[in-house]
């Protein structure tokens, strides 16, 4: 249709970048064939027409109807670079295998050739070899019965086999100790479905060890925000994870300022039962300790003296190390301080995971998003940020804090030997 | 067919650059300046740099999607996609072009491979677009501007009639419209995001004007259907 006429400048006439002159110019050539004209103008409408089009209006904030699982196996998972590579590696990989496959079967009918010639493959005597032993039958019934050889059997045995034959019997089987089982392989079979994946797998040597008296505990600027609908199905799923993930792993429940203040009530309560105690002076003591408490002053003191006070109710239990809060599994050489776990529960961490800084990747791929449960992880809020973000946080909070946890879990995954403690918000599931 | 074939009345005040800003989701454009800003403060850590900097992208990204797939839902989806993209590759992102241009190219991308996939699923006709998955606004979408009411509905029906059209295109020439179109982007912009050359540019979007045209043709030969009316 328009073979005589320069695509550019019809582009540009239909784009309106011609000045009027030149456009009036290509316009009277066009008037030659009207079929091109017309459909140049009406090309002019359709530009004009598309320009005018409009969209629906956007969902309101289409950021915070991203969902928090979707920023999870961003956290987790490669980017898109790194996927390509890995698309890319196998193939790489099989043409490897491939020249490596054709040298050898290159190599094997090279030395096939070369066998056949030499001859060298010939069943019998072979070169250096000592003759069969029936050879030597004549001077062995020579020997009284019990230095004689035991008989031979007819089978024809290539050289090598001579040696193994002439080799002494393991004079006695040495019983190596069976390794520990590892706790992933006792675990029950009954998991619990946490996610899409099946249970973790055993872990490498080196995790299956049990936790050593001096290990590096690294408590995480982030917490794993579990959904569930109910504090027992969040702890079974914990308790189960630390179960799979072998002996150098642990849940606590963190000890908490209220466990401290019931703790403290309660000593003090208990004073009032002794004789000869002014009940008006104790009952001032506790109304005091409420007014500190509602304070939020002094709290680590009055954490220290409810350890202590148990510590000395425990006066049986030489274990004077011993969590005040009900360590739920794994040894205590993995639970946080009871300082640490104060600050946990004080930003809102119900629990705390001891992991393994090499499985953290795997923990948290373990923990998938299915219809019970929503994992994500974000930055540990402070007392303050805590207390907005129950009046209604933006659902933006976790998006925000994806740089940094990133960040910070990375960091923590670099230190291969330590313990990641991990604090955990139990939280319920949002309305979608 | 003649009442279709009327001539659009052009936008009233229109200017070039004003083009995409008339559209309600520009509201949330950001100056480059305000974009650096952002970009330099996420990289040194500001956790809240990084939603300020989505929320004035999300709704021309949104707005691409849509016009590329048109189906509010896919073009949700695919926005959320793009946004988690653009969050992934920020970081590596080395201001070689504008970061304007690099969201669009990331949205654009995006939205080829949503539209691949979609080739290669649907074995069903050409019904997927003009039956009742067809144009979600198809009077409406155009903006029809103070126009009297029978030339309105005329404006209303060419357009749904174009946009018909610009579905059945090729998804690279589709792609070239809605940018330059419909995004209001120049020819260099055009060929940094779809990675091809200025004159590249320019022929397929000649093309891609000379197969729209052509199938805006068969649209109006097209005897009307049901869901047409």
């Amino acid at each position: 249709m328009f073979e005589n006429l320069d695509e550019a400048q019809l582009l540009a006439l239909v784009e309106g970048e011609l000045d009027s002159q030149e456009a009036e110019s290509l316009r009277q050539r066009l008037a030659g064939d009207p079929e091109a004209s017309a459909v140049i103008e009406r090309m002019i409408d359709d530009r004009a027409l598309l320009r005018c089009s409009e969209v629906p209006d956007l969902p309101r904030d289409i950021l915070g109807e991203l969902e928090p699982q979707m920023v999870r196996p961003m956290l987790l998972g490669p980017s898109p670079a790194d996927l390509r590579r890995r698309h890319r590696r196998p193939q790489r990989r099989w043409r490897r295998y491939g020249a490596m496959a054709a040298a050898v079967v290159a190599f094997g009918i090279l030395a096939g050739v070369w066998a056949t010639i030499t001859g060298v493959f010939s069943i019998g005597v072979q070169p250096g070899v000592r003759p069969p032993m029936h050879a030597e039958s004549s001077s062995n019934d020579q020997l009284p019965p019990d230095l004689r050889p035991p008989p031979e059997t007819d089978k024809l045995v290539l050289a090598g086999d001579n040696d193994r034959r002439t080799r002494p019997p393991p004079s006695a089987a040495i019983v190596l100790p069976k390794p520990p089982s590892s706790t992933i392989g006792d675990a029950p079979s009954t998991a619990i479905p946490v996610g899409g994946e099946g249970p973790l797998e055993p872990p490498k040597t080196g995790d299956n060890r049990g936790p050593a008296a001096d290990e590096i505990l690294l408590a995480a600027d982030f917490a794993l925000v579990l959904e569930a609908g109910d504090l027992a199905s969040a702890q079974e799923t914990l308790q189960q994870l630390v179960t799979e993930l072998g002996p150098r792993a642990a849940l606590v429940r963190n000890f908490s300022y209220e466990e401290a203040r019931r703790l403290e009530q309660e000593w003090l309560l208990s004073r009032v039962r002794r004789p000869g105690t002014d009940p008006a002076e104790v009952t001032a003591s506790v109304n005091g300790r409420n007014d500190t408490i509602a304070g939020r002053r002094n709290l680590r003191e009055l954490a220290d003296r409810a350890r202590r006070q148990l510590v000395v109710r425990q006066r049986n239990r030489s274990d004077t190390d011993a969590p005040l809060s009900e360590q739920l599994y794994g040894p205590k050489e993995l639970a946080p301080s009871l300082e640490q776990q104060l600050e946990f529960s004080d930003r809102g961490a119900a629990y705390t995971i001891s992991v393994p800084a090499s499985q953290l990747s795997r923990v948290l791929a373990r923990l998938q998003v299915d219809q019970r449960h929503s994992t994500v992880l974000q930055m540990l809020r402070n007392v303050d940020r805590k207390s907005s973000g129950e009046q209604g946080e933006s659902p933006l909070h976790w998006l925000s804090d994806y740089p940094q946890v990133l960040v910070a879990a990375r960091r923590l995954q670099d230190r291969r030997d330590g313990v990641i403690l991990l604090p955990v918000v139990i939280e319920q599931p949002r309305t979608r | 067919m003649d009442a279709a074939r009327a001539k659009p009345i052009p936008p009233q005040d229109r200017t070039h650059s004003a083009a995409a800003g008339a559209s309600p989701h520009a509201a949330g454009r950001i100056t480059p300046l305000r974009e650096l800003e952002l970009l330099e403060a996420h990289r040194g850590g500001d956790s809240g740099a990084i939603g300020e900097l989505l929320r004035a992208y999300q709704g021309r990204i949104y707005s691409i999607c849509y016009r590329m797939v048109r189906d509010e839902h896919d073009a949700r989806d695919l926005t959320q996609d793009t946004m988690l993209r653009v969050l992934q590759g920020l970081d590596s992102f080395d201001q070689r072009s504008k970061l304007s241009t690099w969201v669009i190219r990331v949205t654009m991308n995006c939205c080829l491979s949503h539209l691949r996939k979609q080739r290669l699923r649907r074995h069903s006709s050409i019904d997927a677009v003009h039956g009742a998955n067809a144009p979600a606004h198809p009077p409406s979408s155009m903006t029809t501007g103070e126009l009297s009411a029978p030339r309105r509905v005329e404006q209303a029906e060419m357009g749904s009639m174009l946009l018909r059209a610009l579905d059945s295109l090729d998804s690279q020439m589709r792609a070239v419209l809605v940018l330059r179109d419909m995004q209001d982007l120049e020819y260099e912009h055009i060929g940094e995001v779809l990675g091809i050359p200025l004159g590249t540019v320019k022929s397929r979007l000649f093309r891609a004007r000379c197969a729209l045209r052509a199938a805006a043709e068969l649209e109006l030969d097209r005897p009307l259907t049901k869901d047409d009316q």
